[in-house]
C-alpha cells in the first residue's frame, strides 16, 4: 500500500510565522482520511479549540479540507498543495511510505501519524484494539493469572487462537476484535472473531466447566453496518466490550471476571 | 445583505468632547498599490466596492491611499473572523445556499467587466462563515495597462466557477434590474471623484464612465448572449 500525507498547519500570527501541526489528511490506495484538532464525530469541538484565534475560521477550514478531500479523492492534493492562498491554515507535505505486501490499517495509520504528528499526547484513539485490550487486561488485579495467546486445539486438525484466557471457576475466552474500519476489512474481522468463538463454543475447553466468550471490540463511529456486525458478534459471544471506553471496559471486565 | 463586523486592533486616546464619547482607533486593512505594470489597481477596487455596494453585495469596505513617495494604492478593511483569512469558497455550496446573491456576483461582474472570479477571491463557508465578495483589482480597466476593451462594451466578459453552476435566471434577472436602477449620476460621482483626485485621467475616467452606463443599461442582454459561461441557465421570456 502506498501512502502519503499532508500537515494542516495554523499560523496564529503571519508575522511571526510559528506554525502548528492541526491535522493530517491521508492519501491511500483505499483513499483519503482527514483527522484534525479538536474533532469529534466529524466536528469540530469549540471547546478544545479555544488555541484558534477564530473557532469559525478553523471550522470553515477544515470544513474545507475535508469536503475537497471528499470530493475529488486523490486529485484534491495537488488543489491542496497548489490553490492556497497565504493565509493563517495551510497544507504542507509531510511524507510518504510505501508499505508493500503488508495489510496496513489506513484509520490506524492516520492515528498513528496523528498521534505523532499533533497530539501532545497520546489519546486512546491512536492505540488499536490489540492494544487497548493488553491495556485494559494489565491493568486487572488478576492480570497475572490471565493466559495470553491461549491455543485452543479442535477435533479437526486445526487450531483457534484466543487473545486471552482466564479461569475463574469457568472457563473465560476473550478476543480483541477491530471494528474501526468501514467495509470489507471490518468484516473480515468480524467473521475471524466470530467463528474462532463458534468452535469455541461447539468444542468448549472443558465440557465439565461453563465457558465464556467476551469479545473486546474497538469501534468506529456508527455508519449503518457497525450495528449488523455488532448483532453478528452477539451472536456468538456472551458478552462484548468496548475497549475504547476503558473506565466502563475495565468495570465490567472486573465484574465479569471475578464473579 | 449581511453585514460584516470587522475587528479593532486597538484603542487609542479620545477625540475631543463629546457625549458619543469617540476614541482613535485602528483598524486593519489589506492594501494594494498601483504599479507600472497595473496603473488601475486602486482605481478598479474603489469603483467596483461603491458599485456593488450600491446593489446590496458584501464586499468590504475600503479606500484610496496614498503611499509615503506618492504612489496611489486601495485599502480593503481586512475581514474574516480575528482578521483570518477563510478558506476558498466551495462554488457549488455558495450557489445551492445563496443562489440570488452568487447570480448577483455574476451579474456585477459582467457590469463591471471582470473576468476574473475564481474560488480564492469569494469568501463562503457553510455553516460558519457568512459570504464575501472582494478582489476586483481585475475588473473595469483591467490588471495590466491594456484598456482596449473598454471600447467594446457589447462584449459579455463573463467567466468564473459560480456561472457555470447558475442553472436559474431569477437572480440575473432581479441583478440586471437592480444594476439598471442604479442613478448613472451615483456612478459618475465615484468615477469623477477619482479624476479629481488625480487617480484617474479625465480620459480614462470618461472610458470608464461610459462603458459602465452601456453596460448599465442592457446587462440582461450581455447575459443572455454570454453563451457557454451560462449554458446551464434555464432563460424566461424577456416581459
Amino acid at each position: 500500500m502506498n501512502a502519503r500525507w499532508l500537515i494542516a498547519k495554523y499560523m496564529p500570527d503571519l508575522t511571526r510565522r510559528e506554525p502548528v501541526n492541526v491535522g493530517v489528511v491521508l492519501y491511500t490506495d483505499d483513499g483519503v482520511l482527514s483527522r484534525f484538532r479538536a474533532e469529534r464525530d466529524g466536528k469540530i469541538d469549540g471547546r478544545s479549540a479555544r488555541w484558534a484565534g477564530s473557532l469559525d475560521n478553523y471550522k470553515a477550514w477544515t470544513d474545507y479540507w475535508s469536503e475537497l478531500t471528499a470530493g475529488r479523492g486523490a486529485a484534491s492534493w495537488d488543489v491542496l498543495l497548489h490553490d492556497r492562498p497565504e493565509s493563517n491554515y495551510v497544507v504542507e507535505v509531510g511524507g510518504e511510505r510505501l508499505f508493500g505486501n503488508d495489510a496496513t490499517d489506513p484509520h490506524a495509520l492516520l492515528d498513528r501519524l496523528y498521534a505523532w504528528l499533533v497530539d501532545d499526547e497520546p489519546s486512546d484513539t491512536a492505540l488499536s484494539a490489540a492494544e487497548l485490550s493488553e491495556s485494559l487486561i494489565s491493568g486487572l488485579p488478576i492480570a497475572a493469572r490471565v493466559q495470553r495467546n491461549y491455543r485452543l486445539e479442535l477435533p479437526t486438525p486445526d487450531i483457534v487462537m484466543f487473545d486471552y484466557r482466564y479461569d475463574n471457576g469457568r472457563v473465560n475466552l476473550m478476543q480483541s476484535v477491530s471494528l474501526t474500519l468501514e467495509g470489507a476489512r471490518s468484516w473480515s474481522a468480524l467473521h475471524a472473531a466470530a467463528w474462532s468463538f463458534e468452535q469455541a463454543k461447539n468444542h468448549p475447553v472443558d465440557p465439565h466447566r461453563g465457558q465464556r466468550a467476551i469479545g473486546l471490540v474497538k469501534l468506529r463511529p456508527e455508519d449503518g453496518e457497525l450495528g449488523r456486525q455488532l448483532e453478528v458478534l452477539d451472536e456468538q459471544v456472551d458478552e462484548v466490550i468496548d475497549v475504547g471506553d476503558e473506565d466502563a471496559a475495565a468495570s465490567r471486565l472486573s465484574v465479569l471476571l471475578t464473579a | 445583505m449581511h453585514l460584516e463586523i470587522f475587528t479593532i486592533d486597538a484603542f487609542g486616546p479620545a477625540v475631543g468632547g463629546s457625549a458619543t464619547a469617540p476614541r482613535y482607533c485602528q483598524l486593519g486593512g489589506v492594501i494594494k498599490l498601483d504599479t507600472d505594470a497595473a496603473p488601475y489597481t486602486a482605481a478598479n477596487e474603489l469603483i467596483c466596492a461603491r458599485l456593488a455596494s450600491m446593489i446590496g453585495l458584501p464586499v468590504p469596505p475600503g479606500t484610496i491611499v496614498r503611499g509615503d513617495n506618492g504612489e496611489t494604492g486601495y485599502v480593503s478593511l481586512r475581514f474574516g473572523r480575528a482578521g483570518e483569512q477563510p478558506p476558498p469558497v466551495i462554488p457549488e455550496h455558495f450557489v445551492e445556499d445563496h443562489p440570488d446573491l452568487a447570480a448577483g456576483v455574476v451579474a456585477f461582474d459582467c457590469w463591471v467587466g471582470n473576468t476574473d472570479r475564481h474560488n480564492q477571491n469569494l469568501a463562503y463557508s457553510r455553516g460558519n462563515l457568512p459570504p464575501v465578495v472582494f478582489d476586483h483589482s481585475h475588473a473595469l480597466f483591467g490588471g495590466g495597462t491594456d484598456t482596449s476593451h473598454l471600447n467594446r462594451p457589447e462584449d459579455p466578459r463573463v467567466n468564473g466557477s459560480i456561472a457555470r453552476l447558475l442553472t436559474s435566471d431569477a437572480g440575473l434577472r432581479l441583478y440586471a434590474e437592480r444594476i439598471g436602477s442604479v442613478p448613472q449620476i451615483l456612478v459618475q460621482l465615484v468615477i469623477r471623484e477619482l479624476e479629481s483626485q488625480e487617480v484617474l485621467s479625465p480620459e480614462d475616467a470618461n472610458l470608464a464612465g461610459e462603458f459602465l452606463e452601456t453596460r448599465r443599461g442592457k446587462l440582461l442582454e450581455l447575459l443572455q448572449s454570454a453563451g457557454e459561461p451560462l449554458s446551464a441557465v434555464q432563460w424566461g421570456m424577456n416581459l
